[in-house]
């Protein structure tokens, strides 16, 4: 048997849930909100890019994945301003529940514009080129993706770690109303924080998708639940932790599968949360919080 | 020292999950020399998936191959890791009997790998989802089907061919449900047949009822009809209400067409049925005063099965657009076709059929996709309707289901001749 | 006193009205009508709803593995209830049923409560001591754990595999489902108005709090847990019985966000908003609005715009959208109906100088 190739596709796969789980992480560290919209986000920038390649078949492919971040990023934003910053002072069930509700209302939207069908991923140059390496033939995203999502987060750690708003958004995320007084502007925090999210699921769409080319409304299902218990596993709320949870995640579901215990690879990580949740709520790299009375 | 803790738990779990399995695999690697191995992947919790995989499975095992089966969750969009370990286990024919939401999926999958053996499915790859996706790519795909379309032994299927693309060409809407081609589907050649067995058995019963005719008189009329012109063949049903064939046709997907491979028959010496005791129940009557008939089709137009749904939707919307009308003691009554959805999943089933059964229709058609169809069955039993589905081929569908009845094959026996054909094949 | 009881004759005589109005529809609504099988549904789902209400709305237990309990609860039910003849047919791929004789519905019913309420009991020892939305995630990755263990073929014997179970008892009168429902749900209110629910309205609103003045957190939230999760079995035994055929596909996630959706409309802690939720949720999703979703033509010919399939799905998920976000408090909020509030209410508006009477809401 061949475990490389179960390694670097779980890595791959892992590589491709860690860039939309630091959505769901870096949601979760200021507002305390479980984004259950997220995966659907992911899905509709598939589908966008789907219907500009369509659309506008003169357009260089690189002009319009930059595009489709675009809108994906503005999506992501309207998102934030209609379903949730509404619902600030609400109780944090409510938010939650609006989230479901806007995950819901995408699902049946793109359900409706596709008529249900499922639909072709464009070919996307560079990144689907089929190559062989360690033996293995496959397209380059599955090599690169582990690497583009390493990178990407050493780049936002740093921006977080050394920049001015980077330094704003580890304050909301320590406490939300000293940080409204000490002169932060706490929309504008979030709604960067909402942009970096959904920038980053676009470039997750984009390296999944061209490798799993067919879309349909329900195909953001899979991966946003895999990305969220990565982002539980790994620590919700903590960056790095994102991403080690997917690739942890990744790895073991495709190891998984490696060792026949196919029936089992939704159930392995799934599992793997509820031992998680029991031995260490806050996660791999979570903090722990004490409750205030 | 706690997130250490943490991380070290984890490698400790992996490394169990590494060691505790490893065991199980290392009896199933290489394929041994003679024998022939077969990767048989099936969706979990899809009716149709998984007996079809089983009936497959259980014919190419009493030929003396090797089976690999494996199961994958719904939803799932990489498939990878499944076709990785028929490169492992050095499969020599994949046997993926899916939808085509998977099907194009896995196909991309495979070509990446480089996957080189026959991949085979059942009637639902007939779609051109999979003929754009084997476009320009290596991969040799099979399928089997209920009918061919350059098939011109038979007069009525040549008509049923010329016309139905020109219908679609001279109807950019239908066209496009069709997958934006006039490829004729096997399904939609099995939706006209299906409607004009209805209509038929409406006749029949208007006949030797008149007026009076009830839904249940339509249900008694089918057990005896005989339709020898239908497209895909002669129909008749047997005891249990499915149509005697016994004959599949097995195609190739090729560039933008499928190429015609094969028929492969295997004898069905089943007998024409005789009416089934419906006790004392009522059924629905005819509706008199608005001289109307309405039939329900009960299709899966949204949801993993749409394309096929659509296809099949088609068949019958141009069988209706041929005939319409009925003559029941002299006077005309129009039949209306009312579409009713049910989204692939099991859990519309009763919904989808109880809006058929509330428009009043006194047969429904349909569905494409086993799992519906198993789930509705029991509504229309209790509204007295006759069903007759298209092309759902799981064995449970009419079994103990007296009102359903079906115009297509049936799962064993497409198991054991996909069996047969991979065996054929592979061993050349 | 006598103010008390008058509201709760006045309830009564508006229980045995709908009862009343349930036997009519029962026995003189045409066999084809849309009214039997949306009733059905809405009996079932008004059950699950007010189970997961008393855990989330009364207890403020955040939990989102209603479809795990469900299906356990349709599983126990269907399995039990085939009739012995037929089991070898049903299980025909796996040679025959282990289970051996058909229990009474009843009996299957309290069983599928009793079975949900088992594994309740089992995954709420761990899970339970979570917060809020830890808590949430780990009853959803428990429902989908026990949707994926069901659908191993090794399981076949017991429950199919992933094949659908059917064959096995389904009444078709709405007053069976009726009846299940009320009675189930009559349970959760005395219950609610016990010293337990006191005791779970007040972990509810403060935990610390509550456990300052004596209530055992750990037990109360069991108990809470445990009961709503029988009363989500009992609730997915009747969604077998009224989709006639079980199948582990059709207990997702997105039904568990289903119930959720039907509590919020309803009013989060109000058990007769849930159940009017639920009507209005079903009639209106499966029935009233269906014809969003053909496509319909003028009488000119031309085609109506945006009508076609999935439009009804886009509306619908508009209008919970704005029932999110605008109308917060749902249909009820944290009230309940009475009739008798009710009509002192509209007295108030003819009688002025008796105004106070209607402001005797809670």
């Amino acid at each position: 048997m061949n475990i490389t190739s179960y390694l670097i596709r779980g890595l791959a796969t892992g590589g491709q849930f860690a860039l939309v789980a630091i959505g769901y992480t870096m949601v979760y560290g200021i507002l305390k909100l479980i984004n259950f919209a997220h995966g659907e986000l992911f899905m509709v920038s598939g589908i966008l890019m789907i219907y500009i390649v369509a659309d506008l078949p003169t357009l260089p492919i690189g002009l319009a994945i930059c595009l489709m971040a675009a809108l994906t990023v503005f999506i992501g934003f309207l998102i934030e301003k209609f379903a949730y910053s509404p619902l600030r002072s609400a109780p944090r069930m409510s938010v939650m529940i609006s989230a479901i509700g806007v995950s819901y209302l995408l699902q049946n939207l793109v359900s409706y514009i596709t008529g249900g069908l499922s639909k072709q991923f464009p070919d996307i140059p560079v990144i689907g080129e089929s190559v062989r390496f360690l033996g293995i033939k496959d397209k380059l995203t599955v090599f690169l993706s582990p690497v583009i999502a390493i990178v990407l987060t050493v780049i936002l750690v740093q921006i977080i770690n050394h920049t001015k708003f980077g330094m704003a958004m580890r304050a909301v995320s320590k406490d939300f109303e000293t940080s409204q007084l000490m002169g932060i502007k706490i929309n504008r925090v979030i709604s960067i924080t909402f942009a970096i999210g959904a920038f980053l699921a676009a470039t997750g769409s984009v390296l999944y998708f061209a490798k799993n080319t067919g879309i349909n409304h329900l195909s953001g299902a899979n991966p946003g639940l895999k990305a969220f218990i990565a982002a539980v596993v790994g620590g919700i709320g903590s960056i790095p932790g994102a991403v080690v949870g997917a690739l942890i995640i990744g790895v073991a579901e495709s190891l998984a599968k490696a060792f026949g215990l196919a029936d089992f690879s939704d159930v392995i990580s799934f599992g793997l949360l509820i031992i998680i949740l029991v031995v260490k709520p806050t996660g791999i790299f979570g903090e722990k919080t004490t409750e205030k009375v | 020292m706690k997130k250490m803790m943490a991380l070290l738990l984890s490698v400790v779990m992996m490394m169990t999950l590494l060691t505790g399995c490893g065991g199980a695999a290392a009896g199933g690697s290489g394929s041994a020399g003679g024998t022939l191995t077969a990767y048989v992947l099936a969706e979990k919790g899809d009716t149709y998936s998984l007996g079809l995989a089983n009936n497959f499975k259980t014919a190419f095992e009493a030929n003396g191959g090797k089976v690999i089966m494996e199961t994958f969750p719904t939803n799932t969009t990489n498939f990878s890791d499944y076709l990785q370990k028929s490169l492992d286990n050095k499969a020599d024919v994949i046997f993926a009997p899916n939808s085509t939401t998977v099907a194009a999926n896995l196909l991309a999958n495979a070509n990446d790998l480089g996957i080189e053996c026959p991949i085979m499915a059942g009637d639902t790859w007939e779609s051109s989802v999979i003929l754009d996706a084997v476009k320009g790519t290596d991969l040799e795909v099979y399928c089997s089907t209920f009918f061919d379309e350059s098939d011109s032994s038979s007069p009525a299927a040549k008509d049923f061919v010329a016309g139905f693309k020109d219908w679609l060409n001279n109807n950019s809407e239908y066209k496009d449900m069709n997958g934006g081609n006039d490829i004729v589907a096997a399904v939609s050649a099995l939706g006209f047949d299906a409607y004009n067995v209805a209509l038929a058995a409406i006749r029949e019963a208007a006949n030797e009822k008149g007026s009076d005719l009830t839904s249940i008189d339509i249900a008694n009329a089918l057990w005896g009809l005989s339709i020898d012109n239908a497209v895909t063949g002669k129909i008749q049903f047997d005891q249990n209400g499915d149509a005697i064939k016994d004959s599949a046709y097995i195609k190739k997907a090729g560039d933008g067409a499928f190429e015609f491979m094969k028929v492969q028959t295997s004898p069905n010496n089943a007998a024409q049925g005789t009416p089934a005791d419906y006790g004392n129940a009522t059924g629905v009557k005819l509706d008199t005063a608005n001289k109307k008939i309405v039939i329900g089709v009960y299709e899966p137009t949204s949801g993993n099965n749409a394309a096929g749904g659509k296809q099949e939707v088609l068949g019958i919307y141009y069988a209706n657009s041929l005939d319409d009308t009925v003559k029941i003691d002299g006077t005309d009554y129009k039949v209306e076709l009312y579409v009713s959805d049910n989204g692939s999943l099991e859990e519309n089933a009763v919904t989808a059929a109880s809006n058929i059964v509330g428009q009043g229709a006194l047969v429904s058609l349909g569905s494409y996709g086993s799992g519906v169809s198993i789930a509705a069955a029991q509504t229309f039993e209790d509204a007295g309707i006759p069903a007759i589905g298209v092309s759902c081929t799981n064995a449970s569908v009419t079994e103990g289901h007296n009102y359903y009845f079906r115009t297509c094959f049936l799962d064993p026996f497409q198991g054991s001749v996909m069996a047969q054909f991979a065996w054929e094949t592979v061993s050349k | 006193m006598w103010e008390k009881n008058k509201r709760t004759i006045c309830n009564l005589i508006l229980v045995g009205l709908i009862i009343v109005l349930l036997i009519c529809i029962d026995t003189f609504a045409p066999a084809t009508s849309m009214w039997f099988s949306v009733l059905r549904k809405v009996c079932t789902f008004a059950l699950a709803a007010v189970s997961m209400n008393l855990l989330n709305g009364f207890t403020g237990l955040f939990s989102l593995g209603q479809a795990g309990f469900m299906l356990l609860g349709a599983y126990t039910y269907a399995i039990f209830t085939i009739p012995v003849n037929m089991r070898s047919n049903v299980f025909r791929n796996y040679g025959d049923s282990v289970i051996r004789f058909q229990m009474p519905l009843v009996l299957a019913l309290i069983l599928a409560g009793i079975v949900a309420a088992f594994f309740a009991f089992l995954i709420g020892l761990p899970v339970l001591r979570l917060k809020s939305d830890y808590l949430a995630i780990a009853t959803l990755g428990f429902a989908e754990i026990v949707r994926g263990l069901v659908q191993l073929q090794s399981f076949g014997p017991v429950t199919n595999g992933p094949d659908p179970i059917n064959m096995f008892t389904a009444p078709k009168s709405i007053m069976v489902y009726a009846a299940i429902s009320g009675i189930s749900i009559l349970i959760i209110v005395l219950m609610i108005n016990s010293t337990y629910g006191r005791a779970f309205k007040a972990i509810r609103d403060d935990e610390i709090a509550a456990e300052a003045m004596g209530i055992n957190l750990a037990h109360h939230k069991r108990l809470s847990f445990v009961i709503s999760s029988f009363f989500c079995g009992i609730a997915g035994a009747m969604m077998a019985m009224c989709n006639t055929s079980v199948s582990s596909v059709s207990f997702t996630t997105s039904m568990t966000y289903q119930i959720l959706l039907v509590v919020v409309i309803g009013g989060i802690g109000s058990i007769s908003g849930s159940i009017i939720a639920a009507f209005i949720f079903y009639a209106s999703s499966e029935w009233w609005l269906k014809f969003l979703d053909l496509e319909t033509y003028t009488k000119a010919g031309s085609k109506v715009p945006l009508l076609g399939p999935g439009f009804r799905m886009v509306v619908f998920s508009v209008l919970i959208m704005i029932i999110v976000l605008f109308f917060r408090q749902g249909i009820m909020g944290t009230r309940e109906i009475s009739v008798y509030d009710g009509i002192m209410k509209i007295r108030s508006v003819f009688v002025k100088d008796k105004a106070k009477g209607g402001e005797s809401h809670e």
